[in-house]
């Protein structure tokens, strides 16, 4: 029987095709400053799981126009960088999402609007499949689905709040409450000081509860 | 539901986003996706670095252009004046003429004013035979020529952002009002003198030597108001509001009998008495009228005016006098112990 340490197995990225160089932010934003064509690539490929992941938490899910979002925070991202407007101060990872949480929002603020002229397809299809959801877990007495499913009701909710609110008072909140980052990042990602950071926060809060509270329980969809 | 309940489901539904499991998307999708928005995302990219450059391009031509602007607007700023018939630019315009007024162009000669305002170069001269003539600088003074006085353009001289104005009287007298000239300064140079003024209005008098009762020629300064300099003979002497200084030796020295000059301001010295000018009477009349209307006695002023119209007709502050005295007599009318 063969003896010694046990093997460490590791996850390789991309496989047979090669692990890329690691590219450090330096490297990106000088590629930018000096209008290197390949600097679109190093930017989405370092940035675009960030990216991604944010999108989705902020939405919930991913929808039709998922990819569109994704473009539309690198172009912006991309913008940012070619003018050298990008502060630094903080990680191009941390600066990502905070783009992409405020692209995420204009989307949900944007079908808010859109849902009250009209119910897309796709959201009558949702809540007819959470409704089969909550008849399966009663019939079958898991009444944990159905909290399952008013808790994802909730989370929908809030996030709708956040859409109508101050942009950058629900900014605020999204990236210090959700995204759990420090007020000393919050405020530089946000650009502002530490002081209107924090009274940023502490309005977004308390505006976000006032909302929740004069809407309390279920509600038509697309009406918080 | 209270507060506390609707805190805590906020809290916990921004918890449950933030901790929320991201779905592995299939491989392939993610594939296709990256090659679809590098392909956009390059040509974007590439896009934006070229609107910088011209950008950039555009910044450098608009910055040469301003540049280019800035220096036009300076170099109109520092010649002070439009550009003369010859093309090169004026340091000075005679404004108004009364009798017969000469001018010249360098080492043209003397010829009639043909419009106003005449534009005045660098060497050019003016000379009044029986008229008087008025000249505004490019620095905002303003010289009065009595009759029978010559006065030339010195160039002028730039040290930094102090600008210096040169003029040469040959002969004759002028009046000066000159403004605050901040770092500036004007100097009039005499054949035996040279004043300098930093804003101040004063009178300069040549008189030319006199073969019949051997009277050396002589330079007179009298300041009305302000403070000049004048430097003569290897000595600079500062003269206040009243008093006067002459080149020429051996006359009785001035006497300041009212007003007193300012304790920083020495009188003429004693070396250098007065000739036998009437220029610092005049002056002492006009400034002690003026300080006796300023101090609520416009009596004395309008008396002290009268006296000088009437002993000096032709003073060259007869006009200011005549104006003063109006002051003075409307000031008295309108006083309550009349």
């Amino acid at each position: 029987m063969r003896s010694g340490p046990a093997a460490i197995l590791r996850v390789v990225r991309g496989g047979a095709r090669g692990t890329p160089a690691r590219v450090s932010d330096a490297d990106i934003i000088e590629a930018f400053a000096a209008g290197d064509r390949r600097a679109a690539t190093l930017v989405y490929d370092r940035l675009v799981g960030v990216v991604d992941a944010t999108l989705f938490r902020v939405i919930g899910r991913r929808e039709s126009d998922h990819d569109d979002l994704i473009q539309a925070s690198f172009e912006q991202i991309i913008l940012t960088l070619s003018r050298k407007s990008f502060a630094g101060g903080c990680s191009l990872t941390g600066w990502a999402a905070s783009i992409a949480c405020h692209v995420g929002l204009n989307a949900i603020r944007s079908r808010t609007r859109a849902r009250r002229v009209f119910v897309p397809q796709s959201d009558l299809s949702e809540t007819r499949a959470e409704a089969l959801e909550a008849e399966s877990a009663q019939a079958t007495g898991a009444f944990d689905i159905e909290a399952q499913v008013e808790a994802r009701r909730e989370i929908d909710r809030v996030r709708r709040h956040l859409a109508d609110m101050d942009p950058t008072r629900a900014e605020t909140v999204m990236l210090h409450d959700v995204f759990a980052v420090s007020l000393a990042e919050t405020a530089r990602l946000t650009g502002v000081s530490m002081a209107a950071a924090q009274s940023r926060l502490v309005r977004g809060r308390r505006e976000l509860r006032e909302r929740m509270a004069a809407t309390p329980g279920r509600e038509v969809d697309g009406e918080p | 539901m209270n507060a506390r309940d609707t805190e805590s489901r906020v809290e916990r539904a921004l918890r449950q986003m933030g901790t929320a499991v991201v779905l592995v998307e299939e491989p392939a999708h993610v594939e296709t996706r990256r090659d679809r928005h590098l392909g956009v995302l390059t040509s974007f990219a590439v896009h934006t670095f070229e609107r910088r450059k011209s950008r950039r391009r555009w910044l450098a031509g608009a910055a040469i252009a301003a540049c280019a602007l800035a220096a036009a607007v300076l170099a109109v700023r520092l010649n002070g004046a439009p550009l003369r018939s010859d093309g090169t630019s004026s340091l000075a315009a005679v404004r108004a003429i009364e009798g017969t007024v000469l001018v010249a162009q360098r080492d043209q000669p003397l010829g009639a004013v043909a419009r106003l305002p005449f534009p005045m170069g660098m060497d050019d001269r003016i000379a009044t035979a029986d008229g008087i003539a008025s000249v505004d600088l490019a620095s905002g003074a303003t010289v009065t020529l009595d009759p029978r006085a010559e006065l030339a353009f010195g160039a002028t001289t730039n040290a930094g952002s102090a600008r210096a104005e040169h003029l040469r009287l040959r002969a004759g007298r002028v009046r000066l009002h000159v403004p605050k000239l901040g770092t500036g300064s004007l100097d009039v140079t005499t054949p035996d003198a040279c004043v300098t003024v930093h804003g101040t209005t004063f009178l300069v008098e040549v008189r030319k030597a006199d073969p019949a009762t051997g009277a050396p020629a002589a330079t007179t300064v009298s300041v009305i108001e302000g403070r000049v300099s004048v430097r003569s003979a290897e000595q600079e002497v500062f003269i206040g509001p009243g008093a006067s200084w002459s080149s020429a030796p051996a006359t009785p020295p001035v006497v300041e009998t009212e007003p007193s000059p300012p304790a920083s301001v020495a009188p003429a010295p004693p070396g250098r008495p007065l000739p036998s000018s009437t220029l610092s009477e005049e002056t002492r009349l006009f400034r002690a009228a003026v300080l006796a209307r300023k101090s609520g006695d416009p009596r004395r002023a309008a008396d002290l005016l009268s006296r000088l119209l009437s002993r000096y007709p032709t003073s060259p502050l007869a006009a200011e006098a005549r104006a003063e005295r109006e002051r003075a007599l409307a000031d008295e009318a309108k006083s309550p112990n009349r």
